[in-house]
């Protein structure tokens, strides 16, 4: 062939290639992803009290044999922390920074290939991003600051089983990710009662409207018969009490220095309801997971292991 | 020693860089010079003025640059002149075409600057927010390259080349943009074929400077006995404003971009100092000319330009208020920025250059059309169809540069009260229907709006609201169908928002055991 049809051919393998891209990079089938129930692991629930995060984080995650027996080498993990306010970590509406970097730097230790940190923010998203300090902790930890904004980064995907929540779109990273470590901060909510593992979760879903109109609840125990998360790690260091999930003041936190890790979400939510100050049986979506066969609220079936930790 | 016309361009570069940056960039330290330095554009800095009863110092020196050296402005500050200006460097690469000289126009520019400011002493915007060359400058910039960058750089992300972040680019509806690109098409192509004839029968900053060049000091003057009638100057001139058969320069149109000093041949072409007699002789001669045009042209620019005033009071109903789910008569008046005040304060010293807009973070700023209340075209208005406004921000009341939105600290925003939230509660589906919801009080930022017990575990919402600063995130989130359950409510005069106490954190440290 001669330089003209050489260089033809080359440019229309070009846009061929680069038109495949337009469409959507290749990413796994979207099948439910269900997290393995372990058995290897010494307890159900581990409860912490007594230090910062970050420390009660390295007691705790040593109980169950290291963060390596949930991340294996080569995986790609994705950290969901709440980043949902434009408010800075000590107002307790996001999750701890220190605690998230703690988290990637354990994920990254246990030989994971990347690590991607995201959620969809409820306030605008560069600020929130930046203002919880999540942002700027999650990337010197060496994860990957990813956005969560727009609609074009989620896909849909159907739950087979769901009551309300039929259909909905999902963020893509947790489609793609091999493994999901949940770090919700343990709040009061006015229209759930409670936001801890299970509520956290509505931050990798584009439409969360959808929940509010069709019935919360059961939307919100529907989405975890689509997906359970790895591993479950509840900031309870400052618990917001009344006025959450954003809060208005200080005046709204208990300190309380406790730290819950499970990968159970419905047992770590009864926990966190109890520490809370509430009655497990009023927060609907631990009944209807629970029913529903995604975890256990009687916590008296499971082996927990408690620790003080000292400063 | 460098050529008059290379400090011209690097200077109008430069700023017209600055420009693009503040209008289209995210950077902070750029965002703080937009407000000093748009005291150095001519129409904003005299909305400054008239707005605030200061006397600023960019007007005065713009005023004082004119009458020493004349329309100066034109070729260094204004952005819309370099943009203009570029347009005209590869206009003359393509085409390689020559520019003709232009006949004056003077009905159609005395004409039309004269009906701007009566528009404006009547109290209609309109005419300024459409001829105003920094206001359009912004409006094109953040309605037509804005979105078509955002569209690129999304592409780049898909293919994973690029993260420049395009949530910052503003993304209008679709007429809008439509609208914007089309006045940008017309000037190209007008600007393309016969160079600076905006500047020069349009723009009523650019008409107005070029009646104080009548008197300036310094003119470019043409040495007749020198000049040899080659048309090199004349085939140059973007403003077609040499005339080689007469032997003069028109220094009334003239931009002052100074390409003309060095083109002549025979070296005819300089600046002079022009003492107060020879302008007298020289204006009468000029008066005598005017007059002499025909009146024919004069009632066909009247008419044209009759039609064109007629119209800025017209509605047009495609870019009417959308409301989404609100319906019309609970929402009347638009919302306007927290700082402007009021929508009187607002609406009579905004120059729609979307500055705010462009900078807003929650896309909540939008242009609008909402005729009569406001008194231009496409003044921002706060929309809570797509957006709400962060309480921590004050980033729109930091750039305005006519302080339409008066610039204020982050604790006299979180008191100011643009509007009252209100409760309908039987559209709200936890009263109407026995759902759990609490979409509303999820995003208060206030509490404003709060739960309280309704029946057996549900909680329904509830306001206050003497704390309520009207921001609109109640309203984005309301998930109720067709009609919202809550909404903002707006002031025409803003009110005071109160501040509920801010309380202390509990201490339970003490206790080591857990409740299970």
């Amino acid at each position: 062939m001669d330089r003209r049809e050489f260089l033809e051919k080359l440019f229309s393998i070009g846009m061929a290639t680069a038109s495949t891209f337009l469409l959507g990079r290749p990413s796994k089938l979207f099948s439910a992803i269900k997290a393995e129930k372990n058995t290897k692991l010494s307890y159900d629930l581990v409860a912490l009290v007594g230090s910062t995060p970050e420390k009660l984080f390295d007691a705790g995650i040593k109980e169950l044999g290291g963060l390596g027996q949930f991340v294996k080498r080569g995986e790609i993990v994705v950290v969901k922390p709440n980043i949902g306010f434009n408010l800075t970590p000590d107002l307790g509406a996001t999750t701890n920074p220190l605690l998230v970097k703690r988290v990637v730097e354990h994920c990254i230790a246990a030989g994971a290939r990347k690590v991607y940190v995201f959620d969809h923010t409820a306030s605008q998203w560069e600020k929130s991003y930046k203002n919880s300090g999540i942002e700027a902790a999650a990337k010197s930890g060496g994860a990957i600051v990813a956005p969560a904004h727009a609609e074009r980064y989620y896909q849909r995907v159907t739950i087979p089983g769901g009551k309300v929540l039929k259909s909905t779109q999902v963020h893509e990273l947790l489609l793609q990710a091999d493994k999901v470590i949940n770090i919700p901060i343990l709040k009061n909510h006015g229209g759930a009662g409670m936001t801890c593992s299970l509520k956290n979760l509505m931050g990798v879903v584009w439409d969360r409207m959808f929940y509010h109109s069709h019935g919360l609840h059961q939307a919100i125990a529907d989405f975890a018969l689509f997906h359970k998360p790895t591993l479950n790690i509840v900031d309870a260091y400052t618990v917001m009490v009344k006025n959450g999930p954003r809060g208005y003041s200080r005046g709204d936190l208990v300190l309380k220095e406790m730290m819950l890790i499970s990968a159970d979400p419905v047992a770590i939510d009864t926990a966190a309801a109890k520490i809370l100050g509430a009655d497990p049986k009023t927060i609907r979506y631990l009944s209807y997971a629970h029913k529903m066969k995604l975890g256990n609220m009687r916590l008296e079936e499971l082996r927990i292991k408690k620790i003080v930790v000292g400063k | 020693m460098m050529k008059l016309k290379h400090v011209r361009i690097i200077l109008s570069v430069l700023i017209l860089g600055f420009w693009v940056l503040v209008f289209l960039g995210e950077n902070s330290q750029v965002t703080k010079l937009a407000h000093p330095l748009g005291q150095f554009q001519f129409y904003p800095a005299l909305q400054f003025v008239l707005s605030l009863g200061k006397i600023g110092p960019g007007l005065i020196t713009i005023l004082l640059i004119t009458l020493l050296w004349g329309r100066v402005y034109c070729s260094s500050l204004c952005p819309l002149g370099t943009l203009q200006d570029s347009v005209v460097a590869l206009s003359r690469k393509v085409r390689r075409g020559r520019f003709k000289k232009q006949k004056p126009l003077k009905s159609l520019r005395y004409t039309l600057l004269a009906l701007t400011i009566i528009t404006v002493l009547l109290g209609s915007l309109s005419l300024i927010h459409l001829l105003e060359p920094y206001s359009l400058f912004g409006k094109l910039l953040v309605g037509v390259i804005g979105p078509f960058l955002a569209q690129l750089s999304i592409l780049g992300e898909k293919i994973g080349i690029m993260r420049l972040n395009p949530g910052t680019f503003h993304s209008y509806s679709l007429e809008y943009f439509l609208l914007f690109l089309s006045i940008l098409t017309l000037l190209a192509i007008l600007t393309w074929r016969r160079g600076r004839v905006f500047c020069n029968s349009l723009c009523p900053v650019g008409v107005f400077l070029g009646i104080c060049s009548k008197v300036a000091f310094y003119k470019i003057d043409m040495d007749k006995e020198k000049c040899i009638q080659c048309g090199k100057c004349e085939a140059l001139c973007k403003s077609g404003c040499i005339q080689v058969n007469e032997k003069e320069i028109d220094n009334e149109r003239c931009v002052r971009c100074f390409n003309c000093l060095d083109i002549c041949p025979v070296d005819a072409i300089h600046i002079k100092l022009s003492p107060l007699k020879k302008m007298k002789k020289k204006a009468a001669k000029e008066n005598v000319n005017g007059m002499q045009e025909s009146r024919r042209q004069f009632l066909v620019s009247l008419g044209q330009i009759g039609i064109l005033g007629a119209a800025s009071f017209l509605p047009l109903s495609i870019f009417s208020q959308k409301q989404g789910q609100l319906k019309k008569e609970w929402r009347k008046l638009p919302i306007t920025p927290p700082g402007s005040g009021s929508l009187e304060h607002f609406s009579k010293n905004c120059i729609s250059c979307h500055l705010c807009v462009s900078r807003c973070p929650t896309k909540v700023l939008k242009p609008h059309w909402s005729f009569p209340w406001q008194r231009g075209l496409f003044q921002p208005q706060l929309d809570y169809t797509k957006g709400y406004c962060e309480y921590d921000c004050h980033v729109c009341s930091q750039v305005c540069p006519t302080q339409a939105i008066r610039e204020i600290t982050l604790e006299q925003k979180h008191k100011i009260q643009l509007g009252q939230v209100q409760l309908i509660r039987e559209n709200c589906i936890v009263y109407a229907k026995g759902l759990f919801c609490g979409a509303c009080a999820e995003h208060c930022p206030t509490t404003a709006v709060y739960m309280e017990p309704y029946q057996a575990s549900l909680y329904g919402p509830v306001t206050n609201t003497h704390i309520c600063v009207g921001c609109g995130h109640c309203e984005l989130v309301c998930p109720a169908l067709p009609w919202k359950a809550i909404y903002v409510k707006p002031h025409e005069v803003h009110q005071v928002a109160l501040l509920p106490e801010k309380g202390t954190i509990k201490k339970e440290t003490g206790k080591k055991d857990f409740p299970f």
